[in-house]
């Protein structure tokens, strides 16, 4: 019989980069499905953007897909819309390109725009790694601050299981002048496809 | 002649058992039962195509040590419901991936995850040896890229 060893911790070292909650939001300017440049500071005028790393193909994207886009129905009219960013390289995922996130977004009628990261700096900006990967920002006297990091509920393989809505209840929140409950989950999700 | 035995194969080869189902708290209830045994975990699913590529890897790094080290190779898919636990395994057959694999039955990340590894960032492939030993969060490039891990997952658990 082997020696039962307690192991010692394992101290991984953590990619830092990317934003925290509490930080400055980092700024964005990034082409639309519909030709158009949308930046975040177009948004001066609501009370947050719910920013959303997604993308076409990846499964838990695609589970996510119909509810992203009720929140957006949801949330915009509450002074949050959605902000959705495709961050990966089509040279990868070839059903991630500009062209293909036309398409999804005009058979799905997304009501939010849906932005291509074609340099990927703003999924590096904001510290994304995985799709789908949330972070709320809320409208602050000194602009878009990060107000919550990581996924939308508690159950991305089921939506009739969802028991904690984090980003709403985060958003909730926020609107009631209160501390966002829980500021940080883990989201569970396909790792962005980075350029090589 | 040799089509339809392509044929019969392929139809042969798009069946198989669903793998089965386990909680974390039951694979964790395994390993705890077996401290003599490294269990080094897989969460991989059929849809994530680095996954794919490393099960090659995976089994063949498990067969170079198996026969010298107490040490065993546990897929375990993350492939959704319905028929995810199927999927997978026609996947394993048709790959010809024999480890042992299940299929995990759990719905909220923010509840295993963090029992698996809390430096868990939620991307996969993800190996974790054991229930405290290293863990690695990218896909294995090669059987002696996946050996090493096998060996320094011994290793760190006979200290």
């Amino acid at each position: 019989m082997l020696p039962v060893v307690t192991l010692p911790l394992v101290l991984l070292l953590l990619v830092e980069g990317g934003v925290k909650v509490g930080d400055k939001a980092p700024a964005f300017s990034l082409k639309n499905v519909d030709g158009r440049t949308v930046s975040l500071a177009d948004y001066q005028k609501e009370k947050g953007v719910v920013l959303i790393f997604t993308c076409n193909h990846c499964p838990y994207a695609k589970a996510y897909e119909e509810r992203i886009i009720a929140l957006h129905k949801e949330l915009a009219p509450k002074g949050f819309p959605v902000v959705a960013i495709n961050p990966n390289d089509p040279q990868i995922v070839p059903e991630d390109s500009y062209e293909n996130m036309q398409k999804r977004a005009k058979e799905k009628k997304y009501p939010f725009v849906y932005l291509f990261d074609e340099t990927q700096e703003v999924a590096k900006a904001y510290g994304a790694q995985k799709t789908p990967h949330i972070f709320l920002l809320k409208n602050t006297a000194e602009g878009f601050v990060v107000a919550y990091i990581g996924t939308l509920d508690d159950s991305p393989n089921d939506p009739k299981k969802v028991q904690k809505r984090y980003v709403v209840e985060a958003v909730e929140a926020i609107l009631a002048g209160e501390p966002v409950p829980i500021a940080e989950t883990k989201a569970i999700g396909c790792s962005i496809k980075w350029r090589r | 002649m040799r089509r339809m035995l392509t044929l019969g194969l392929g139809v042969g080869l798009a069946w198989a058992q669903p793998l089965a189902a386990r909680s974390w708290a039951q694979i964790e209830a395994h390993l705890r039962a077996h401290p003599d045994t490294v269990y080094v975990l897989n969460f991989w699913s059929t849809w994530c195509r680095p996954c794919i590529a490393e099960l090659p890897h995976l089994q063949a790094a498990w067969r170079q040590v198996r026969d010298s080290l107490p040490v065993q190779v546990w897929l375990v898919s993350l492939d959704f419901p319905p028929d995810g636990a199927k999927k997978a395994a026609i996947l394993l057959r048709q790959k010809g991936i024999t480890l042992p694999a299940f299929w995990l039955a759990e719905t909220d990340p923010n509840a295993w995850m963090p029992k698996v590894n809390p430096d868990w960032q939620g991307t996969i492939p993800y190996t974790q040896a054991g229930l405290s030993g290293p863990a690695h969060d990218e896909a294995f490039a090669s059987p002696e890229e996946a050996r090493a891990f096998l060996q320094e997952a011994y290793r760190r658990s006979s200290r």
